[in-house]
């Protein structure tokens, strides 16, 4: 089921980064993640950001306690990383998104 | 440091926890409670918010790295805590920090605890908590594995805590012998808790290191753990004698020797009877018992004999025991000391005391307490147990076993004999050939006694004091030696009145 193609607009992966408010570490991270979707990922793979100031009951449900966290959570069983995530690399290898990685332009 | 305003305190409710530091804990600060393994941190931790839900209906708020709350909610809830009920009141709620070793997450980068703080935030809002208890950094440290990060965090909690406007616990690992870990230097206000072997006894204590801007008593407090309430302290060396000191006297059952008290025992006072084996303490403790005025009620704890064999011995007085205790005035606890350590023998006797509402309470005998105890322990133990009875203002009367038949004193005596308000020793006399036994009031509080030491028997009736030993010196320690020329003539005269039951 899990390597089922994804039906109607439900992504093949789903992200989401759990960070707190404006602070330097989940600004930083929220680019990083940003960016690496955009650089290396394709459009199987959505992000969603959640502050847990405003989501409590998300962090709650999640049992966050770092920040900034991502967690693959789509496809399951889901994966966890937390920091500033500053190594895009390392996320997709950690994440396992090798295969979702866009073939790259050659310059 | 100009500031010398007291900081306001929040009342723990531990029991003996207030007392110690002056009021409780630093209200609306995070106190560190740091231990070795067992030392009881976790029961630290929940009896906090527990007791606040029992007395104040202050919420709590339990957050949990190492147990799953369903772990929690088991292991506590034997000690009489009703977690699963307080929940659906939402006096009690739960932040599960525990993470099963599968999702442990991988780290690339810096991060801080804000997803704790954001739910311990939520939860404290949605219950309006009081009480936050965080247990434990350890196994924070261990998840995440970046010490210098976690530490620096919790420092940043212990601020975010504050802001809330809640008063919390953190618990943390303490090697033990080793120094302070860092989390001691983090934080304001330290409890160590400890958990070790001392002559082969267990010794839980429990001591205030520090508290910034707040008074406390110093030194380590030995404390049990109940297996219905908790956690228990015994500020045994910081109770003031409160001594409301009555003048009303009461019989000891034995007339001459309230005489020789100057008219009996004072109400609220403790005496010690000090003896050898079969000198008569236990026979004392009967009398004492047995003597029990109109609305008085009388309390043994007896940790030498048997029940039948007390029945047996007070009956051989002409003391109907059973009698006694069919009709409510009596209650006999008949104990083996070893079944449990001095802490816990005190919390028991404590409870027996409120149930039944002694006036008098008789302890035969300490000796055998002693045994299990170390020194200090059966100091403490004493001292605990005198400042409760005076409280309560009851008669107490503790027998002493001396190790020798003749003379000599026993541990016990040098422990507290300061404490006790009475001393009676009682001790074995040879004269001339013949063993006989003398009884001496070493010592009686705010009032004149009698201070000769005088002949006693023992027969059917109980003890009979006679008169005084006029021409033998030496009695208390035990190397006698007789002052007048002729044996005969001494022999002869050694008692004004020689008694006639003295066969």
């Amino acid at each position: 089921m899990e390597s089922a193609p994804a039906a109607g607009g439900a992504p093949e992966v789903l992200l989401r980064l759990f960070v707190t408010g404006g602070s330097q570490r989940s600004l930083r991270a929220i680019e990083a993640v940003e960016g690496m979707c955009k650089e290396f990922l394709g459009k199987a793979v959505r992000l969603e950001v959640v502050d847990v100031s405003e989501a409590p009951d998300q962090a709650e449900h999640e049992k966050i306690l770092a920040t900034p966290t991502l967690i693959r959570q789509v496809p399951s069983p889901p994966r966890r990383l937390v920091g500033d995530l500053c190594e895009p690399e390392r996320v997709i290898q950690l994440l396992g998104l090798k295969e979702y990685v866009r073939p790259r332009r050659a310059e | 440091m100009s500031s010398s305003r007291e900081l306001k305190r929040l009342k723990t409710y531990i029991p003996g926890f207030d007392l110690i530091s002056n009021g409780g804990l630093p209200a609306g600060r995070t106190t560190l409670v740091s231990g070795g393994p067992g030392s009881a941190k976790t029961i630290l931790a929940g009896q906090f918010l527990a007791e606040g839900i029992k007395h104040a209906n202050q919420a709590g708020c339990f957050v949990t790295f190492e147990e799953k709350p369903d772990d929690i909610r088991r292991n506590l809830s034997s000690l009489g805590w009703e977690i699963a009920k307080w929940e659906a009141e939402g006096k009690w709620v739960f932040v599960d920090g525990s993470l099963h070793p599968k999702d442990e997450p991988v780290t690339i980068g810096d991060y801080d605890l804000g997803g704790l703080m954001a739910r311990i935030d939520n939860a404290v809002r949605k219950t309006g908590a009081k009480r936050v208890s965080l247990d434990s950094i350890g196994a924070m440290l261990i998840q995440f594995g970046r010490p210098t990060v976690i530490r620096r965090e919790l420092y940043r909690v212990a601020w975010q805590l504050r802001d809330m406007n809640v008063t919390s616990i953190i618990t943390a690992e303490h090697a033990g012998h080793a120094e302070a870990p860092v989390e001691e230097y983090v934080t304001d206000n330290v409890i160590i808790l400890r958990n070790t072997l001392e002559d082969e006894k267990r010794r839980r204590t429990l001591e205030i290191l520090k508290f910034r801007g707040a008074s406390h008593l110093r030194g380590e407090f030995p404390f049990t753990i109940s297996e219905d309430s908790g956690i228990i302290l015994l500020p045994l060396s910081s109770i003031e004698l409160r001594q409301k000191s009555s003048d009303k006297r009461i019989t000891s059952g034995i007339a001459e020797l309230d005489n020789m008290c100057g008219g009996g025992f004072y109400r609220d006072s403790v005496v010690l009877i000090s003896g050898a084996t079969g000198t008569g303490k236990t026979l004392t403790a009967t009398g004492f018992l047995a003597a029990l005025g109109q609305d008085e009620r009388g309390l043994l704890f007896a940790f030498e004999e048997s029940r039948d064999q007390l029945y047996r011995n007070a009956l051989g007085w002409g003391v109907d025991f059973p009698k006694l205790e069919g009709a409510g005035r009596l209650r006999i606890v008949c104990e083996y000391p070893e079944v449990a350590a001095p802490e816990d023998h005190l919390l028991r006797i404590k409870k027996h005391i409120e149930e039944f509402q002694p006036t008098r309470v008789a302890v035969d005998s300490l000796s055998a307490l002693e045994r299990i105890s170390t020194p200090r322990t059966f100091r403490e133990f004493v001292l605990a147990l005198t400042s409760y009875l005076k409280d309560k203002q009851i008669a107490g009367l503790f027998t002493s076993t001396t190790p020798s038949l003749l003379g000599g004193s026993t541990v016990t005596e040098a422990h507290i004999s300061s404490v006790t308000d009475s001393i009676i020793l009682l001790r074995y006399v040879e004269a001339f050939g013949e063993m006989r036994r003398g009884i001496a009031v070493l010592k009686m509080r705010g009032s004149q006694h009698d201070r000769s030491i005088r002949e006693y028997t023992i027969d059917s009736q109980g003890m009979h004091v006679g008169e005084p030993f006029r021409s033998i010196s030496g009695i208390l320690s035990g190397a006698f030696t007789h002052s007048t020329s002729s044996e005969l003539q001494t022999l002869e005269h050694l008692f004004d009145r020689t008694d006639a039951e003295d066969a």
